[in-house]
């Protein structure tokens, strides 16, 4: 699915631009043929692209660390764009990046934003659509072989990472296409690397550190954008330690029931995966957190049952301040955090480790003044 | 006690003197108000420019930008991204390095403002990525400026402006406007409306912002940049500096944005100090009234002061009191300066921002910057140097001892004795003058920029000359006013010769009359010889150099001769028109040479050879120089590029090119008055093999001999008009007529101050003839009255005083013209070309010579008119029995 992520880019275009026309973009639509590795790569034809990475690291001295790193690329769609020059906004392409310090507590978050050029390749924002290369400026994701290489840095915190799957990707939704509202079209394509093996190197205050662990990668496509019923979604990626991995997402309407397009996947040790509906599960929020930035009230801490599984779990924030905020152009804020995981699996006792994402909680407090 | 005194002693005596003290408040008002008038005008300029590079550098605090090519190629940002990744002092990875392109233009507004008062006004185009700037640069909303999305800025044809410029044209979000921008005509549409804070604030809100894309298609430049803006740790700026300079080739510049702030005052300085030292001419006449004014106070008022003296008021006292009746007239006047001054600051910036924007900087001036501390300097000139001015004339009267006062001849056989004294000591100063005068220009280093010339030892020499001349004027008249008697008696009459002999009795007073008048005459002759002279030479420069038919520039440089561009491919159109025997597309942009703005020249040398001419300073024929030239690759400069920059024939001049510094050998130093800058001029062939730049900025058409100006100029609209390709291009194309008369109206308007002081100079001067007759005359009542005694009828004395005006008018003409004569030298030979680096070839302006000599003789006796009825009305019984 991924829809949650989706709905952020989307509903950030929604503050860019009120009005879209979806026509010139090609459409997400039933029988798509995935070809890979080339679908790594850019998909221009269609308005908005993501790719994403979450993961929990570990250095040597046994510190752990979750880092989010994703590149989108969006196309705000204007009409009329100057034709001569290379610069015309056909693509704004941004990044957030962040790392949390879980025994520090410390949350460490920064963004980069910028536009395509038609003729340079390097050097500013972009990603080609031949194979997979994304950049913000210096910050880039590339693939070699296997192999996904990830650096980012800023003066605070820095990773340079070499992710390798450890799992075969996952194609989510049905015939490669994951519906994400009723209405006709309203999809995108989507899948996930639900599980890849880690290295490298994470900077923070001046210090490199080899640290080893495992990602989670997503990539999705497409071209249209939600219904303005939609105030924010709650979104979960776990990973746990008998190598299964579950996803799920809800996404909370206005009148405070989850839309039923809300769902998720559950992929098994052996890589084979299905949609979980939105009535196979349960969350059950335990806590709450006031931002005392935003002003947001996020839930915190989740139980989590899928019955028919038989699998009951809970999920605990390495600490509560994870809100990344961005500024340019237009704001937004979130939350988005390093989780561990406790529970059982067919009553067996099981961890594991998950980050969660959480949107529409400060926006939603901040249209209540 | 003195306070009393003071009131009545002076106060009331200024008040019965009103017409004196009127005509010396006038004059000292009106020094000042020139003064102040210039130097609020000259500051605004810079300040405009200052709060300008202040604004659009924003947080900018290092760029890099052009030195010796108009624009760099954009594929440049590839290269810096070392930036990103520059190790920090302890090795780690510093990212905070940010970096954005910018293309800065110029177009002109096409018509009306929204009075329909016609304009082409400059206007400064910024394209930027409006992704990014907001961490460059402040973005600040007029309240319903704000745009309702972003987004909208990136559309096409899309532009933020200046509320000031929205306001002065009628414009608000979503109005369309036209803007002359090189060889067409572009429709923009506004989509925000900055505030006057922030970058909205720049150039005086005559300001375009774009989207780097928008600006790069409206200005046809894909691909091109004209500065990168560059925000990094301030620590890091050297470091990062030196490893920019390496990296980039030599024709761009890597600099702090406030390098061009004191770029452009130092470009701005000659001119600038110019109009300063015009202005201040004004002041020291003021200051001759003063002088004048005071002395005869003084020596009118002997008597009263050896009463006062008398009395038991101490010389302290004395001194006081004439001392603040001085600090009264300065302070007075003074205030009446600084308020006119404030006026006539506001013709000065339109005066000052329209030749900055024709010969210097395309960028538009207005407002007006009354600056406290120019007007706290102002009054403290004003009323310092009328104290000063006054100084020696009070000396004189606390020296009045009780006895001396009484014997009214006592200052006058003083004088008579100090003439021959004053002779000596003048001719001394004359010598000084002179050897001044020789002196080459002195050089001051600004901080780390390069040198700068000033010609501080002409305007000393300026100042011995006048000085030599006041102290010889009392031997002159002791010479000249016998001379004068004997000539009057036999032509006028024995009054006529009466009144030269009174004038030599009071030596002292005429003395410094006629001295008063010699400054204002000699300031108004040197300046309309200068001007005279310039104009003269600007002509016949004109007449043997501008030979083509035709010339044709890009709409755009209507107002702005800076930049805009035409389109080279008309030039292939034009060439096959009927009639034009050749086209030689001429191209000229501002570079920077040895950390100096000057100009880069392109043209076709065979053509310019065959139909054109250049003068050479050596006067070699424009056809060897240029044959010397094509063989040895080499260029010509002009002569104020020359001597600014120390180039002679045969140099090597190094230029920085895409591939390197080459130097090119100079072929020859030709007369050019366009350009106090300076011109390098290549031949295009050269320019190409190390510049890729094959554009032009003007074309010069040369016609056959049958052909008629006039209908090829028709013939060339109507092709381009019929060409799919040029049918949308705006040129002004020019007759060589009109050509030369347009070099002519610029000329004449960057001599506008010149001219308006001049104007001033000679009210001040005729001020001068009047306050000096009235002084002399109100000073010779005794004699009437003794005359009168002996008999002389009402028309004798009226006659008398007549004369006497007349002579005074004819001794300043003399003096005057004489001394206006070398400063007149001195301002072409010495100030004007150390300064901006030009001959000019000295012509007689005998018609204004004539003029002004009438001029002065009718003020002169005209001003005569009044103290002469007041003359003949002097009751003589009264005054006899005074003596």
């Amino acid at each position: 699915m991924q829809k949650p992520l989706y709905l952020l880019i989307c509903s950030l275009l929604i503050l860019i631009v009120p009005l879209v026309h979806a026509a010139p973009f090609q459409q997400a639509l039933p029988g798509y043929p995935y070809q890979f590795p080339k679908d790594h790569a850019s998909h221009n034809n269609f308005k908005t692209e993501w790719w994403y990475y979450t993961g929990h690291l570990k250095t040597d001295a046994g510190k752990n660390y979750g880092y989010e790193l994703t590149f989108f690329r969006s196309n705000p769609g204007i009409k009329n764009l100057p034709t001569k020059t290379n610069w015309a906004l056909n693509n704004i392409y941004f990044a957030h990046f962040a790392v949390s310090d879980e025994s520090g507590k410390k949350f460490f978050h920064t963004q980069k934003l910028g536009r395509g050029h038609s003729k340079m390749d390097a050097g500013l924002f972009g990603a080609e659509t031949d194979k997979y290369h994304v950049w913000t400026q210096n910050w880039q994701a590339t693939l070699d072989k296997d192999t996904h290489h990830l650096a980012a840095a800023t003066p605070e915190f820095g990773i340079n990472l070499d992710l390798t799957p450890a799992k075969p990707l996952v194609i989510h939704g049905k015939n490669g296409v994951s519906q994400k509202a009723s209405c006709k079209g309203c999809a995108s394509h989507y899948y996930s690397y639900s599980r890849l093996n880690t290295h490298g190197t994470l900077h923070i205050n001046g210090k490199s550190h080899p640290v080893t662990g495992q990602s989670w990668m997503d990539h999705e496509f497409g071209s249209n954008q939600l219904t303005d019923e939609q105030t924010g979604w709650d979104w979960f990626s776990i990973q746990l330690d008998n190598n299964m991995e579950l996803m799920l997402y809800i996404l909370r309407q206005k009148d405070g029931g989850a839309d039923p397009n809300s769902g998720g996947t559950l992929i098994n040790a052996n890589g084979k995966s299905r949609y979980v509906p939105l009535t196979e599960f349960n969350v059950i929020p335990i806590d709450e957190w006031k931002s005392p930035r935003s002003g947001g009230t996020y839930p915190m801490g989740w139980k989590i049952n899928l019955p028919e599984e038989n699998i009951n779990l809970t999920i605990t924030p390495a600490f509560p301040n994870q809100e990344l905020h961005t500024q340019i152009p237009n704001g937004i804020t979130y939350w988005e955090g390093a989780c561990r995981v406790t529970g059982t699996v067919q009553g067996k006792k099981i961890t594991g480790q998950a980050y969660v994402e959480m949107t529409g909680y400060a926006e939603q407090f901040r249209q209540d003044i | 006690m003195l306070t009393k005194l003071f009131l009545r002693f002076i106060v009331r005596d200024l008040w019965r003197n009103k017409i004196r003290t009127g005509l010396t408040l006038l004059g000292i008002g009106l020094g000042v108000a020139i003064l102040l008038a210039i130097n609020l005008a000259n500051h605004t300029a810079l300040s405009t420019f200052q709060d300008s590079i202040d604004r659009v550098s924003g947080k900018t605090n290092l760029e890099v930008r052009p030195k010796t090519v108009a624009d760099m190629d954009e594929a440049l940002l590839q290269e810096l991204t070392w930036l990103w990744t520059l190790p920090g002092e302890n090795g780690e990875n510093i990212s905070e390095a940010h970096y954005t392109p910018v293309l800065e233009e110029t177009a002109v507004w096409p018509g009306q403002d929204k009075d329909k008062n016609q304009t082409h006004e400059v206007i400064q185009v910024m394209g930027v990525d409006m992704l990014a700037d907001t961490a460059f640069r402040s973005y600040d909303w007029q309240a319903d400026g704000k745009p309702d999305s972003f987004l909208t800025v990136f559309e096409a044809d899309h532009a933020y402006i200046g509320e000031a410029m929205a306001n002065r044209y009628g414009l608000e979000s979503g109005s369309t406007f036209e803007l002359f921008v090189n060889d067409r005509k572009v429709k923009l549409t506004v989509s925000g409306l900055l505030s006057g804070n922030g970058i909205g604030g720049a150039y005086g809100g005559s300001l375009v912002l774009m989207d780097l894309s928008t600006a790069q298609d409206t200005f046809n430049r894909a691909g091109r940049i004209t500065r990168i803006d560059f925000k990094v740790p301030e620590k890091q700026i050297p470091t990062i500096m030196d490893r920019l300079t390496t990296q980039l080739p030599d024709t761009l510049a890597v600099q702090r944005p406030a390098r061009r702030g004191a770029q452009v005052n130092k470009m701005l300085s000659a001119y600038q100090q110019n109009l300063t030292t015009l202005s201040f001419i004004s002041l020291l006449v003021g200051m001759f009234l003063i002088y004048n004014t005071m002395s005869i106070s003084v020596i009118r008022r002997r008597p009263e002061v050896g009463i006062l003296r008398a009395l038991g008021i101490s010389t302290r006292s004395v001194f006081l009191l004439f001392l603040f009746e001085a600090g009264l007239l300065g302070i007075l006047g003074t205030l009446i300066g600084m308020v006119g001054g404030v006026v006539l600051a506001k013709g000065a910036v339109k005066a000052v921002s329209t030749t900055i924007q024709a010969l210097y900087v395309a960028q538009p001036v207005s407002g007006l910057n009354v600056d406290p501390t120019l007007m706290g300097l102002a009054f403290i000139f004003g009323v310092g140097l009328t104290i000063v001015a006054a100084l020696v004339p009070i000396w004189e009267a606390a020296a009045v001892s009780p006895a001396e006062a009484a014997r009214r001849a006592s200052y006058e056989s003083k004088m008579q004795h100090l003439s021959k004294k004053l002779l000596w000591i003048g001719l001394g100063v004359g010598v000084l003058a002179y050897i001044a005068s020789l002196q080459p220009p002195v050089e001051f280093t600004m901080g780390d920029y390069s040198s700068n010339q000033m010609p501080l030892f002409g305007y000393l020499s300026a100042l011995l000359i006048i000085l030599a001349g006041t102290l010889v004027i009392p031997s002159v008249l002791q010479v000249l006013l016998p001379l004068l008697a004997n000539l009057l008696k036999r032509t006028l009459g024995h009054e006529a010769r009466l009144s030269a002999l009174s004038l030599q009795g009071a030596i002292g007073r005429t003395s410094v009359a006629v001295a008063s008048l010699m400054i204002g005459i000699a300031m108004m002759v040197s300046l309309a010889m200068m001007i005279g002279s310039f104009r003269e030479t600007v002509v016949s420069w004109v007449n043997d150099t501008l030979r083509a038919d035709l010339w044709i520039e890009p709409i755009s440089r209507t107002n702005n001769k800076q930049t805009g561009r035409l389109d080279l491919s008309i030039a292939k159109v034009i060439a096959e028109v009927p009639g034009v025997a050749a086209v030689d597309p001429f191209l000229e942009f501002p570079i920077e040479f040895e950390g100096d703005r000057a100009n880069l020249g392109v043209g076709n040398f065979d053509v310019i050879a065959n139909f054109g001419n250049l003068q050479f300073i050596d006067g070699e024929a424009t056809t060897d120089v240029f044959d010397r030239v094509k063989t040895q690759r080499g260029l010509v400069v002009t002569e104020s590029f020359a001597l600014k920059h120390h180039v002679n024939k045969g140099d090597t001049l190094t230029l920085d090119t895409p591939s390197g510094p080459v130097g090119f050998p100079v072929g020859g130093v030709y007369y050019d008055y366009s350009s106090e800058l300076g011109y390098i001029v290549m031949p295009r062939p050269l320019y190409l093999e190390y510049f890729d730049d094959n554009s032009a900025s003007n074309l010069a058409v040369f016609l056959t001999p049958q052909a008629n100006s006039q209908t090829v100029r028709r013939t060339i609209f109507e092709r381009l008009k019929n060409n799919e390709n040029s049918k949308d291009v705006l040129l002004n194309i020019q007759t060589n007529r009109e050509l030369k008369k347009e070099v002519m109206v610029i000329f004449d308007n960057t001599f506008a101050i010149t001219y308006a002081l001049h104007a001033i100079a000679i009210v001040v001067a005729m001020l001068a003839v009047m306050n000096s007759l009235f002084a002399l005359v109100m000073e010779s009542r005794r004699e009437f009255g003794i005359l009168k005694y002996l008999g002389a009828g009402h028309q004798q004395i009226k006659r008398m005083v007549m004369v006497q005006a007349g002579m005074l008018g004819l001794l300043g003409n003399i003096t005057g013209m004489t001394i206006g004569f070398l400063l007149a030298l001195l301002l072409i030979y010495v100030i004007n070309r150390q300064s901006f680096g030009w001959t000019i070839q000295l012509f007689m302006p005998w018609g204004f010579l004539i003029q002004s000599f009438i001029l002065v003789m009718a003020t002169a006796i005209l001003s005569g008119l009044i103290p002469a009825r007041l003359a003949a009305r002097i009751p003589a019984p009264e005054v006899v029995r005074a003596e």
